[in-house]
């Protein structure tokens, strides 16, 4: 076999930019055409060939998006929904890691396993069961109940990557604050949840997501008062027409606050991709 | 109690499937009445208009149109008790009625009501003998061309039958605008096109709930497609989207001389900030074969549920939303077909909306919706398969007709 020749330094470069901005145009590029639409009107959306930069642009659509009062409304909703399903999967979630992490529980990995495969079901066929809990205990249409139905989906998840974390950190660090008189609680809150920022910053975020996003449960747990951004924007496809041009409009403005959550927790979740790693 | 859920619901979801008429629930305590359908604002203030002219307390929710259904869907399969009303359709009654979701209403519905409604609507709200809603709108699909492109071409009238359309389509040809365009990315854009034509051929695409298009009307209606595709005179988007907006759309710039349109295509077609054709469109009978009409359509009505708390004040509802002063201003106000007689003849309404007048003329002919099943959204996925198989050109029709005939047999479990 022929040893591979060396690839010239500059050709190299110019390869790796290349594949760099191939990457690039392909995971932004349906983002920016998305930006781009939401300047455009009706007319230009669907115009032959494609405007791509529309001059001036048109901020009809925002204008527009964002004097609905009933968007404003959906936006609040899942902050409230996203935050809460958040705290609460990262509080729950890190004492179930721990347990499956540290304890010596008998059946501990079946059960494990169990809560991981809850993940494996489509949601569709938890939505009834869920409605009828949620009915039965008055939570219907109520921020309580949207909260624990996410929770149904969200902590697994937690439950597996924080475990993952915690895992990682070498027992001896906590059993050195046990020594020095920490409670087994003590260690977990002043050793090791610390030391699994990264990991919690990450899972959290990705928990935030999860929440922001979640459509299926919240289209049909939600009320006027209580409906989330997704659902408000399945409203633009009416009976009538789809409102494309509101939509892309509402799309971006729904971004911005996931956005600036990685934004500003960016150093974190690089650091908890790369620490934590994902191990069983 | 979640990760139980998890477990136990595939067993509790068709459990609850297989109980079928899951309202054996109590129905809710008396309240206001509750009901939901999608945010157009003429709706919500309908609400308020009735609570302000009877007393009676009303919630009106806002549901996303596409989630309308599962919506009521999850209620009901759960015991109900959250809605009093309930929009339905044609085929939410051939899937609701059967569980005893929805209320039958012949012995509220009187003969002089039935008389205000053009003569066939109250059979497309009825199962079985009962009846099931009150009319309330059509959704109508209707023949649209662009007049313009029309005089170009020489032409002088609109095609009165399919042989005429595509001779029209042909001659409109002039890439990169086209004759004709349709939506035959997706399933029931596909079924629904597909149905107009074989209506026209006399057939229907389910008789007595089986499969009723594998015959002479139903290869004719299919190849039709085909051979207009073959030659051309067809928008090539018809074949490559699954949004009737996006083909719309390519209508409303001048882009294509023929369309299947629903009922806001005039309204869309009128606002130059969506069209520029504005004034330029024509709307007439959909073209005939054997039959000299035909087309598809969706009777919007209201009905009660079984589990509302106080059915005189939902019927109370019922009758003031599908009043002629009410279907009156929803005509003018959402642009959706009228029911009453005297709506359809009303000359304001005809002069806000053009395509009223040969909407009336229209609803003489063969309409409903294609499939009206309790399995309707099977069936509208594997029939739809097959005809945007054939017109993607992967089968062959009469293939193509075959398979969509018994993935439906199976479906239906026939």
């Amino acid at each position: 076999m022929q040893p591979l020749k060396a690839v010239p330094k500059g050709i190299g470069a110019v390869g790796r930019a290349l594949a760099f901005l191939g990457l690039s145009v392909f995971v932004l590029g349906p983002f920016a055409w998305l930006v781009i639409s939401s300047f455009e009107t009706r007319l230009q959306l669907f115009s032959r060939p494609p405007i791509l930069f529309p001059f001036p642009p048109f901020l009809g659509n925002y204008l527009e998006t964002l004097s609905d009062p009933s968007l404003l409304l959906s936006l609040r909703n899942s902050l409230i929904v996203a935050t809460c399903t958040t705290v609460a999967a990262l509080l729950l979630g890190s004492l179930g890691a721990y347990a499956f992490a540290r304890l010596k529980v008998p059946g501990k990995e079946p059960l494990f396993l169990a809560i991981l495969s809850t993940q494996m079901l489509p949601g569709i066929v938890l939505l009834i069961p869920l409605y009828i809990i949620m009915r039965t205990l008055g939570l219907l249409y109520t921020y309580q109940g949207l909260i624990l139905a996410s929770l149904c989906f969200t902590l697994p998840y937690v439950i597996w990557l924080l475990r993952a974390f915690f895992i990682s950190i070498p027992p001896d660090i906590e059993d050195a604050a046990r020594v020095d008189g920490c409670s087994r609680l003590g260690a977990v809150f002043r050793v090791v949840i610390p030391l699994s920022a990264p990991g919690f910053v990450s899972t959290g975020i990705l928990a935030f997501i999860a929440g922001w996003n979640e459509f299926l449960t919240a289209s049909v747990m939600t009320n006027n008062a209580t409906k989330t951004f997704p659902v408000r924007m399945a409203m633009y496809i009416g009976e009538e027409t789809t409102s494309y041009e509101h939509m892309f409009a509402a799309a971006v403005i729904g971004t911005i606050p996931v956005l600036l959550l990685v934004i500003a927790f960016q150093r974190y979740i690089v650091r908890g991709m790369t620490e934590g790693g994902v191990s069983f | 109690m979640c990760a139980l859920a998890g477990v136990l619901a595939p067993g509790l979801s068709s459990l609850l499937s297989a109980c079928g008429p899951a309202a054996q629930a109590t129905p809710a305590t008396k309240g206001p009445l509750m009901m939901g359908y999608d945010d157009n604002p003429f709706w919500k203030d309908q609400a308020a208009r009735f609570t302000k002219a009877t007393g009676i307390e009303f919630n009106y929710e806002t549901i996303p149109f596409m989630q309308i259904h599962d919506k009521y869907l999850t209620s009901f399969m759960s015991g109900g008790g959250e809605y009093d009303l309930a929009a339905v359709r044609e085929d939410n009654i051939a899937e609701w009625a059967p569980n005893g979701w929805i209320e039958p209403l012949d012995t509220r519905i009187t003969q002089a009501m039935r008389g205000e409604h053009f003569a066939a609507a109250f059979d497309y709200l009825t199962l079985d003998g009962k009846i099931y809603g009150v009319p309330r709108y059509v959704w109508l699909w209707q023949f649209y061309y662009n007049m313009d492109l029309f005089e170009k071409a020489g032409l002088s009238a609109p095609p009165s039958t399919w042989d005429e359309l595509r001779e029209a389509a042909i001659k409109l040809t002039k890439p990169p605008e086209y004759g004709f365009i349709g939506t035959f990315g997706n399933q029931f854009s596909a079924i629904s096109v597909y149905t107009i034509r074989l209506r026209a051929e006399g057939g229907e695409l389910l008789k007595d709930g089986k499969p009723a298009f594998n015959n002479e009307a139903g290869l004719a209606a299919l190849q039709w497609f085909v051979d207009a595709k073959a030659d051309g005179s067809v928008d090539p988007s018809s074949f490559e989207t699954g949004s009737e907006d996006t083909t719309l759309s390519i209508f409303l710039q001048g882009r294509a001389g023929m369309i299947f349109g629903t009922p806001p295509t005039m309204a869309l077609a009128s606002d130059a900030t969506k069209s520029t054709i504005v004034g330029k469109v024509g709307v007439a009978l959909a073209p005939g074969s054997k039959v000299p009409s035909a087309t598809v359509s969706e009777l919007a009505g209201i009905g009660i549920t079984a589990t509302a708390a106080d059915k005189d004040a939902a019927w109370e509802y019922a009758k003031f939303v599908t009043s002629a002063d009410e279907e009156k201003q929803a005509v003018l106000s959402t642009g959706v077909i009228p029911t009453q007689v005297s709506v359809l003849d009303d000359a304001e309404v005809r002069q806000k909306n053009p395509a009223i007048a040969a909407a009336a003329e229209q609803m003489k002919y063969p309409m409903g919706m294609a499939i009206v099943s309790p399995k309707q959204a099977e069936l509208n996925t594997v029939i739809g398969n097959e005809i945007i198989a054939a017109l993607q050109g992967t089968k062959v029709p009469e293939q193509a007709l075959t398979d969509a005939e018994s993935a439906a047999l199976r479906v239906i479990g026939a």
